[in-house]
């Protein structure tokens, strides 16, 4: 169902999310769009198929994130020692409820953003977000520059295996030992790759210019983004929870506030 | 600055700020693997990689440099950092922000300073605003993620950052623009010689966005500092306020001779600290001095990390054990009379409602 909606509104929902998080940084409030969130890649039939790396990633910062936030705050109520008291010594590193919470509001932050930016990334065409922005009157000139990022990314990847294979097999490995042999490194992965692309420069803009790119104000498209009823009415849910955490955090909403 | 900066941006430009962006886009893969060899070889799970930010801002700078106009760097942020999203990046729409404001940063540099070319002052201030923006990183993402951190963590990772910064999107790209332009694929915009004279007419407008951008970024950083990050406030003083009448920032020099000293016992549910002795002001003395409103009916009483309590206004004027007193991370409010839960570190404000 995510597919269907307009690529704008996803990236504004995207934003109006992340912003209501941070407006009212509650770990209830965090967790429930988590869930919703988990639940729009369910609607979507999008799996949440992401590499083990990637994974570990994802749970080793937000248990970073935890403990930081569990170390940093001292008050509330104290719940253990992290190091007992022995003896005359100790105790130290309490963990207090209070930093407990802290530390799960900011992991379930990062997990939202993350989850969220996913989801919009795997529902999201990036040639139709490029046409939704020129409906926002932003000109065609430059939300085509997106696009042409995006198009050229496989190729650029592929250059970049080839340069390192290439150097590999003129005995040329990475190294980071000393900045000389950092700087080293990246020189040699760098330059070959830019001069590469910006010798790519010439011969794309000149048969964009060749084909009249720019000279109207308009241009025809393959293929269009839509507004549908539906979008209409995820604007409405959108604006509405974005109101929500301003009144929540304003203190207008006390019985919402004692529940989430 | 070029004299071509308020011409309007041609196909070409927008071509090498696409190129350009979906390159540093696909290398950042490429740079998270040397930041995590760089973690390797000092033997650190993580931190080391804020060595390698000024990578991220090399293409901004090669941007800017390259397609010489107003506001380059900032497209080429907010398209590097789209580019990055859409490629999976592991700080999802975040990392579109940090690459922005990089990009902004680097923009108002390049307002500031003009064209790029390889001599004196200008090369310097280059460098540096590469290095600030290599280092904004720290904020924008501590704003997202780290809210809390301790200031002096603060400064460590983003001086490092900084460092990155100079080396990698000051020094070596300097070294790129000038091997591009040795190898004949970059024709203009980067000179060794210095730029013609502007008249000084042209200067005051030109410098229009520039000390547009300087102001927010002040009032920005003020903002940010004072009221969010409160990094420069005294630890050893709070804010008295609400519904007061005489709003002030309290510190005890200016009660000095008001001093009381109670024995307190802290009783918490897993902690208990033997009774001891504390000298400080009563919280009831500092209310008085805000002169609270009449119809005033509790105090809230803010820490640095956030937490808070709420005390009904009539106990804590009639309370003779309930003060606040010195301690080595900052003011400390000890309540002998209530659970150790109330008892708190690093008071910074009391709001009286």
């Amino acid at each position: 169902m995510l597919h269907r909606l307009n690529p704008s509104l996803k990236l504004a929902g995207l934003i109006i999310i992340t912003t209501a998080i941070l407006i009212y940084p509650s770990w209830r409030f965090s967790g429930l769009l988590l869930l919703l969130t988990i639940l729009g890649y369910k609607i979507s039939n999008v799996p949440l198929d992401v590499s083990k790396k990637r994974i570990r990633f994802l749970v080793a910062f937000s248990a970073l994130l935890f403990a930081f936030q569990v170390l940093m705050t001292a008050n509330g109520t104290i719940l253990f020692f992290i190091i007992p008291r022995y003896d005359f010594m100790g105790p130290f590193l309490p963990v207090t409820d209070f930093g407990v919470e802290k530390g799960f509001g900011m992991s379930l932050r990062f997990l939202l953003v993350v989850f969220s930016s996913m989801l919009f990334v795997s529902v999201t065409d990036p040639t139709l977000l490029a046409h939704s922005f020129t409906r926002l009157r932003i000109p065609y000139r430059y939300s085509f520059a997106l696009v042409i990022a995006l198009r050229f990314l496989p190729l650029f990847d592929m250059e970049n295996k080839t340069v390192r294979m290439a150097q590999r097999s003129r005995g040329i490995s990475i190294s980071v030992r000393g900045m000389s042999r950092i700087l080293r490194t990246i020189r040699y992965t760098f330059f070959p790759l830019l001069i590469s692309a910006l010798s790519r420069v010439d011969a794309l803009s000149l048969s964009m210019d060749g084909r009249g790119f720019g000279h109207s104000r308009t241009r025809t498209y393959l293929r269009k983004s839509s507004w549908i009823a539906l979008d209409s009415a995820v604007l409405v849910l959108l604006s509405t929870l974005l109101l929500t955490s301003i009144l929540l955090t304003l203190g207008f909403l006390p019985q919402v506030s004692a529940i989430i | 600055m070029s004299n071509d900066q308020n011409i309007s941006i041609t196909t070409r430009n927008i071509v090498t700020i696409a190129i350009l962006a979906s390159l540093g886009g696909s290398l950042s893969t490429f740079v998270g693997y040397l930041g995590n060899l760089i973690n390797l070889s000092l033997g650190v799970p993580f931190g080391a990689g804020q060595f390698m930010a000024g990578l991220h801002v090399f293409w901004l700078i090669l941007i800017r440099v390259i397609v010489a106009k107003r506001g380059t760097g900032t497209m080429g942020g907010l398209l590097k950092g789209l580019v990055e999203l859409f490629t999976g990046s592991t700080h999802g729409l975040v990392i579109v922000a940090v690459s922005m404001v990089q990009g902004l940063l680097i923009d108002l540099g390049a307002e500031i300073v003009g064209t790029p070319h390889n001599s004196g002052n200008t090369k310097l201030v280059w460098w540096l605003s590469a290095g600030v923006a290599a280092a904004s990183n720290v904020f924008v993402l501590q704003a997202f993620y780290f809210s809390g951190a301790h200031w002096i963590l603060l400064t460590v990772i983003a001086l490092l950052a900084f460092s990155s910064g100079v080396i990698f999107a000051g020094y070596f790209a300097w070294e790129t623009l000038q091997f591009l332009k040795d190898s004949r694929v970059l024709s203009n915009s980067f000179s060794s010689t210095r730029p013609p004279t502007v008249s000084r007419t042209g200067v005051t407008y030109r410098n229009l966005p520039a000390i547009g951008l300087i102001i927010f970024i002040t009032v920005g950083s003020l903002y940010y500092t004072v009221a969010v990050a409160q990094v420069f406030s005294d630890p050893y003083s709070c804010k008295v306020t609400g519904l007061v009448e005489n709003p002030f920032t309290y510190s005890p020099q200016a009660f000095a001779g008001q001093e009381v000293t109670v024995q307190a016992e802290l009783q918490g549910v897993n902690i208990h600290l033997d009774p001891a002795n504390y000298t400080g002001i009563l919280l009831s003395t500092i209310l008085e001095a805000a002169i609270p409103m009449a119809e005033t009916t509790g105090v809230r009483i803010v820490a640095r990390d956030g937490y808070a309590i709420l005390l009904d206004l009539d106990e804590v004027m009639i309370d003779t054990h309930l003060l606040l007193t010195e301690a080595e991370d900052g003011l400390w409010l000890i309540a002998s009379n209530y659970d150790g839960a109330l008892w708190i570190r690093m008071v910074t404000t009391l709001e009286i409602y």
